[in-house]
């Protein structure tokens, strides 16, 4: 009896997700390589170049080959890609999404899609994304190197991103939080130094000399505990330091874009 | 009488328990009717994107040697029709979003079979950039009217949905909400007319 009803329960989410809704779990790489086509240095490179990009000028990039759409319409897709894993800055909404459709044997056609946040729709309107899939990418996709025409597309993508959303437009909406945050911190030092004195006061005329040294090294990691570990860490950037990539900011994506056969 | 006026308090205290209540429904209710006016507009936004596309249409199609004027005359009409269909984000009842969808489908037809007439009678044309690059561009914009009709969709399903939820509907009735109309699959989308893109 409690199956059937979790069955029922249960079927309209199946019903809903059973629909061409599909979308590929989001991880934290912005190069993924479903199809196995990248070597893992090829790979490493990629992703290692995107990150250093998103920390730079906090555009974020995400490469996606696939050997199946899934009877997905590519651009709707891409789209689709780019809202759920949330690709870009949340404010600045600028991601792109890279979409490859690999050539398999039981769909043997390859697709390229080029599919543009809000916010990057301007820098890369969906006339120049068709330039660059069909002058960067068609050809060395056809020759099945994935590698050379995602470098080569990089290669004009960067610059023009760059000059839509600097990494000063990012810090600008980051240093107002930064004010946010060295306020807060500010209040918290003039209240703990209030307390700590009252305190001082309070325990000297109620116990007297008994307990004044303990209340002196008892205030010790009250100090420390708050401005060494939470300090430092909460606003420090945006993408967790070296090597890694921080995470996606939650950008939006209104459908523009091009894509071409290959 | 002290007994009285603790009733009298009483009532009072449920009436003002009962307003806080209604008040707290019609802002969650004002809320969703935002995010639907919000979507709304970039509903709008999406098809001015394809009406502006229309006259680099006609400037580049002109250019072609040997061109007709009766050729892009269904798809000016069109155009011209479906601009004179506005409807305001407070007033989206389904009569009136259906009346808009009309007119936005007819453009979508007139402009589908125009550009196959295009691509039929003057195939020199579709091997110049400006020509292919506006190709891009018009299917870049029916994929942003798709995409901004499914987030419209689906932010009339949700404020619909609440709408209609009891107790939501009491306050609705009082405070003059009203449910909102969908998009729904055009006619003969069964069995669509492609554009020539590919060629």
């Amino acid at each position: 009896m409690k199956k059937i009803l979790i069955l029922l329960l249960l079927l309209p989410t199946l019903a809903v997700s059973a629909q061409d809704l599909w979308c590929p779990e989001p991880t934290n790489r912005l190069v993924n390589d479903y199809s196995g086509i990248l070597s893992p240095s090829d790979r490493e490179t990629l992703e290692r170049r995107l990150v250093a990009f998103d920390d730079s000028t906090s555009n974020q990039i995400l490469i996606i080959i696939t050997p199946s759409l899934h009877g997905c319409e590519i651009m709707e897709l891409g789209t689709r890609i780019g809202t759920t894993w949330g690709v870009g800055q949340k404010d600045l909404k600028n991601g792109l999404v890279i979409l490859i459709k690999s050539k398999t044997e039981e769909e043997p056609y390859g697709d390229v899609a080029l599919v543009p946040g809000y916010g990057l729709e301007g820098a890369l309107p969906d006339a120049f994304c068709k330039h660059i899939i069909d002058e960067q990418m068609v050809s060395p996709l056809s020759d099945g190197d994935y590698y050379t025409a995602l470098t080569q597309a990089l290669d004009v993508i960067e610059p023009v991103c760059r000059g839509e959303y600097s990494y000063a437009d990012y810090k600008k909406e980051e240093r107002q939080a930064l004010w946010f945050f060295l306020g807060f911190l500010l209040v918290m030092v003039v209240v703990l130094v209030l307390a700590h004195q009252y305190d001082k006061k309070h325990h000297k005329d109620d116990h007297g000399d008994h307990f004044s040294g303990g209340t002196g090294r008892r205030s010790n990691p009250y100090w420390g505990g708050f401005f060494f570990p939470g300090g430092g860490s909460s606003w420090g950037g945006h993408s967790g330091g070296f090597g890694g990539f921080g995470g996606f900011g939650g950008g939006s994506f209104g459908g523009g874009g091009a894509h071409g056969r290959f | 009488m002290k007994r009285t006026s603790i009733v009298i308090l009483a009532i009072v205290g449920l009436l003002a328990v009962c307003f806080l209540w209604g008040v707290g429904i019609n802002n969650k209710l004002v809320n969703t009717e935002e995010n639907v006016s919000q979507a709304w507009g970039q509903v709008e936004n999406a098809y001015k994107r394809r009406a502006d596309l229309i006259p680099q249409l006609v400037a580049t199609v002109q250019g072609a040697a040997n061109y007709e004027k009766g050729t892009l005359t269904e798809v000016i009409e069109a155009r011209a029709k479906a601009g004179s269909v506005q409807v305001d984000a407070n007033n989206l009842t389904e009569a009136n979003v259906a009346q808009f969808q009309k007119a936005q489908d007819a453009l979508s037809s007139a402009l589908t079979r125009s550009i196959n007439v295009v691509v039929e009678r003057y195939p020199e044309l579709t091997a110049t950039q400006g020509f292919r690059d506006l190709q891009v561009q018009l299917e870049g914009t029916e994929n942003r009217i798709a995409t901004e009709r499914g987030r419209f969709n689906d932010a009339v399903n949700a404020y619909n949905k609440m709408l209609r939820r009891f107790p939501n509907n009491i306050i609705a009735g009082i405070c003059g909400f009203d449910k909102k109309g969908y998009f729904t699959a055009p006619e003969g989308s069964e069995n669509p007319v492609e554009v020539k893109f590919d060629f």
